[in-house]
């Protein structure tokens, strides 16, 4: 009995090695979760699969589109499937600026439009490469663009292909901050297909399904159970309130957890006469297009347009969000309509009062947190019917807040990206949101320019944070943090005036010991700042001018051995180029950086000591950095 | 037994309380010895190269002092010529205080300090020599001298891109407008 038990040990022996060596590699592929790669494969998907409770869905066995510029038009046996249920999607090539390495894919998939029936959308899963949690499940933030137009070439994958979508700072650093983030093109950018601009409940039924549908392409590695945030601005905020609003009839296996919402156009008869006639004419006309496209019948285009009116949709059919926004600028919808018929008089026919009045948010209650944000200066989108939104949803005893930003429409949307991504970051985190619901700070008002006449962004005393390298003396001197910039920018004449405020600040300079000094930098003139302005059709900002400041000195030290209370002044203002080309969101995220080379002139003011001055600060390559930043926002 | 086993104990100890003493007094010894050092190289340092002690009568100076030394030094400044290579003694033109203020400039630049000082120090001679260029107190016959030595050190003017080529171009027209109008 003793042998034959020896000999039952030593069969066993080889086994534990095994079985250690199972475990191991079983702790590795748990490790590595399921992360997206070069390949496109996933790591350990299958054995994650299979040992997490948090993939409850099966992938279902979908056809990878062919990888060509036809991916727009949907196949001609379409499979069968409900919305969220994939019909074709390929690997693609996305370029964003400033984002973290990532792996995207264009979907097509089904979803629903605002009249309840199936349609086809098209948009972009992106997924960073960066591990996530093994946890839990990667989180996705399901991104709602604003107006990108209604041309096809203006669809969000298309301008994401390009490397040229306006909203790619928002989408970097959410990225960044290693979600996975979805991007619904909305409905009508399939082939032959009019987009349906506007239509809260399509654009609200197409976001909630790419969710769904980028947890079944395979190598995305996301789970249908992972926790889903929303995020839209503009257009992008009226599809996120949407969203929130349907979820839970719609959508309710998703794990919703906040929706953030900004410069939300609620209520449409308040938003139509707010864009009529004026800077934001296009959005009107564009929306009129768009919900004709979704509903012909409550938007008998055809009968309402006159030939100009015809004229006009067709050139807006054909272009994007900045090319529209100037060619339709400051057009009264009675241009185009038979009759020269008013907005009021068109907002009264019984159908369209009813197409408009179903846009209307803030009938539904949002059963998660909402962030409402919206900029002081908006000229757009009116504040007014926002904060009542906000108000509307306290009512339905949603945790709401509502932030306001000192920015217009374009800046406050990359203003707010910081702000909003930290929001997200804690209802992913699982904490408590606070609502502002019975806040007591005061009303916001708004402080926009008139919206009729020329478009001008104004940027009223913006953080500047600027230096200026000496070249003789190799010191660099930084201003003071209290530093402002303040400039209007008229889009319309596209001149650029402005001025900058430096508070009288103490600077070491090291030409005997540490001397300090007292600088004065004061703009010359009542516009310091004069230039050209412009905001080309793909969203980029080009701003070439000049910034002319004197520079006081004063010697306030006894450490050092010049006379106290010496003073001496730039005999001429130092010209300081102020050029800059980059995306319309460097404007609103703090990278509105102008950078340069300038001269100092002679100094003078001090007959005895103007030459030595002269001699240690005068001269070309001087280098200067000015970096404009958005004031911080308020709750409300 | 016990009291000699005892007394058998103490013996090292003491010897470990001797070591650990001398231990510390070298150490303090040393501390104190690298302390005084590196003050005096700290105070070599001030002393060789700060105003203080190089020129202690500086800070003795007083306002008139110091308004007759920068004039003298504008006068030298008319005749004055650029310096070349190494700078070891301050120019005529160059006053005490701007002496000591172009060599604590050029300290930021270890590397090429000496041609810096030198070009610092002609850089400084230009200007003076534009000043009384400009003043109206300068007679015409040095206005002329003036004019000519300017133009002779534009090139390096322009070449150190210490004043913008904008501002060579209008100020070499200027004197040889001059030049020409007296000639």
């Amino acid at each position: 009995m003793k042998r034959y038990s020896h000999r039952n040990r030593f069969m066993y022996l080889p086994i534990a090695p095994v079985v250690l060596a199972a475990l191991f590699m079983a702790s590795i592929m748990i490790f590595l979760g399921c992360d997206v790669n070069d390949s496109g494969s996933s790591s350990g998907s299958s054995l994650l699969a299979a040992l997490s409770n948090d993939q409850e869905t099966s992938t279902p066995d979908v056809p990878a589109g062919r990888d060509d510029t036809g991916f727009y038009t949907p196949p001609s046996s379409l499979p069968a499937g409900r919305h969220g249920d994939i019909i074709k999607y390929q690997e693609a090539q996305v370029t964003i600026a400033g984002a973290p390495d990532f792996k995207a894919w264009n979907v097509m998939y089904y979803s629903t439009d605002a009249l309840g029936a199936p349609n086809i959308v098209t948009g972009t899963v992106l997924v960073p490469k960066k591990s996530w949690s093994i946890f839990s499940s990667r989180p996705i933030i399901a991104y709602a663009v604003g107006t990108h137009g209604l041309c096809h070439a203006c669809a969000p994958s298309a301008q994401l292909a390009a490397g040229t979508d306006y909203e790619n700072e928002n989408l970097a650093q959410a990225l960044g901050r290693n979600y996975a983030v979805v991007v619904t093109d909305n409905p009508g950018y399939t082939i032959d297909a009019v987009p349906t601009y506007m239509s809260g409940k399509a654009q609200g039924h197409a976001l909630l399904d790419i969710v769904t549908a980028a947890s079944k392409i395979p190598s995305a590695c996301l789970s249908a159970r992972a926790k889903v945030a929303i995020w839209g601005y503009s257009q992008g905020g009226q599809t996120a309130a949407w969203a929130g609003e349907l979820q839970p009839g719609y959508a309710p296996g998703l794990r919703l957890v906040g929706v953030a919402a900004g410069g939300v156009p609620a209520d449409f008869f308040e938003v139509a006469p707010y864009l009529d006639g004026k800077n934001g004419s296009a959005f009107l006309l564009e929306t009129v297009i768009g919900l004709w496209s979704q509903y012909p019948e409550g938007i008998p285009l055809n009968d309402l347009v006159n030939a100009e009116g015809q004229a006009a949709v067709n050139r807006g059919l054909s272009m994007c969000v900045f090319e529209a926004l100037f060619e339709f600028m400051n057009t009264p919808l009675s241009k185009y309509v038979k009759g020269n018929q008013t907005l009021d008089q068109l907002m009264a026919i019984p159908s369209v009062y009813e197409t408009l009045d179903a846009q209307t948010l803030g009938r539904n209650p949002i059963g998660v947190p909402v962030y409402l944000y919206h900029g002081t200066s908006d000229e757009f989108i009116e504040l007014e019917q926002c904060l009542k939104l906000k108000e509307k949803y306290c009512a339905l005893g949603v945790t709401a807040s509502f932030t306001v930003f000192a920015g217009e429409h374009i800046t406050t949307q990359f203003q707010a990206s910081p702000y909003v991504l930290d929001w997200l970051e804690d209802r992913f985190d699982g904490k408590t949101a606070a609502g502002t619901c019975g806040s007591a700070n005061p009303r916001p008002a708004s402080t926009a320019n008139a919206p009729e006449g020329d478009f001008i962004v104004t940027l009223n005393k913006w953080s500047l944070n600027a230096a200026v390298h000496l070249k003789t003396l190799m010191q660099r001197v930084t201003m003071p943090d209290t530093s402002t910039f303040s400039a209007d920018c008229n889009m319309t004449t596209k001149k650029i005036t402005g001025n900058m405020s430096v508070p009288d600040f103490k600077a070491p300079i090291n030409v005997i010991l540490p001397m300090q000094v007292k600088m004065i930098i004061t703009g010359v003139g009542a516009n310091p700042m004069t230039g050209d302005v412009t905001l080309d059709n793909a969203g980029n900002l080009h701003v070439h001018g000049h910034m002319m400041a004197d520079i006081k000195i004063q010697s306030i030290t006894a450490v050092g051995i010049l006379p106290i209370g010496t003073w001496v002044h730039t005999k001429e203002p130092v010209d300081f180029p102020i050029d800059f080309d980059g995306p319309i969101s460097s404007l609103g995220s703090g990278k509105l950086t102008f950078t340069g080379t300038t001269t100092f002139p002679s100094m003078t003011g001090n007959v005895l000591f103007n030459a030595l001055f002269t001699t240690l600060m005068s001269g070309s390559g001087q280098k200067f950095e000015f970096t404009v930043s958005p004031p911080a926002p308020a709750q409300w | 037994m016990v009291n000699s086993g005892q007394d058998n104990s103490r013996a090292p100890k003491i010897l470990i309380y001797a070591i650990t003493a001398v231990i510390i007094l070298a150490a303090a010894f040393l501390f104190l010895l690298t302390g005084i050092s590196f003050n005096s190289e700290r105070a070599g340092r001030v002393n060789g190269e700060g105003p203080s002690a190089e020129s202690p009568d500086l800070r003795k100076m007083t306002d008139r002092d110091i308004e007759e030394a920068q004039k003298a030094a504008a006068r030298a400044a008319i005749t004055g010529k650029p310096v070349a290579g190494r700078v070891t003694q301050r120019p005529e033109y160059v006053s005490e205080i701007e002496w000591q203020v172009l060599r604590n400039a050029v300290m930021n630049r270890p590397e090429d300090a000496d041609a810096q000082l030198a070009a610092l120090v002609n850089k400084l001679l230009f200007f003076k020599k534009k000043e009384a260029w400009e003043s109206p107190a300068t007679l015409p016959e040095q206005r002329r001298k003036l004019a000519r030595q300017m133009l002779s050190m534009l090139p390096f003017m322009t070449g150190g891109d210490h004043i913008n080529p904008g501002e060579a171009r209008r100020l070499e027209s200027s004197l040889n407008a001059e030049l020409t109008l007296v000639d």
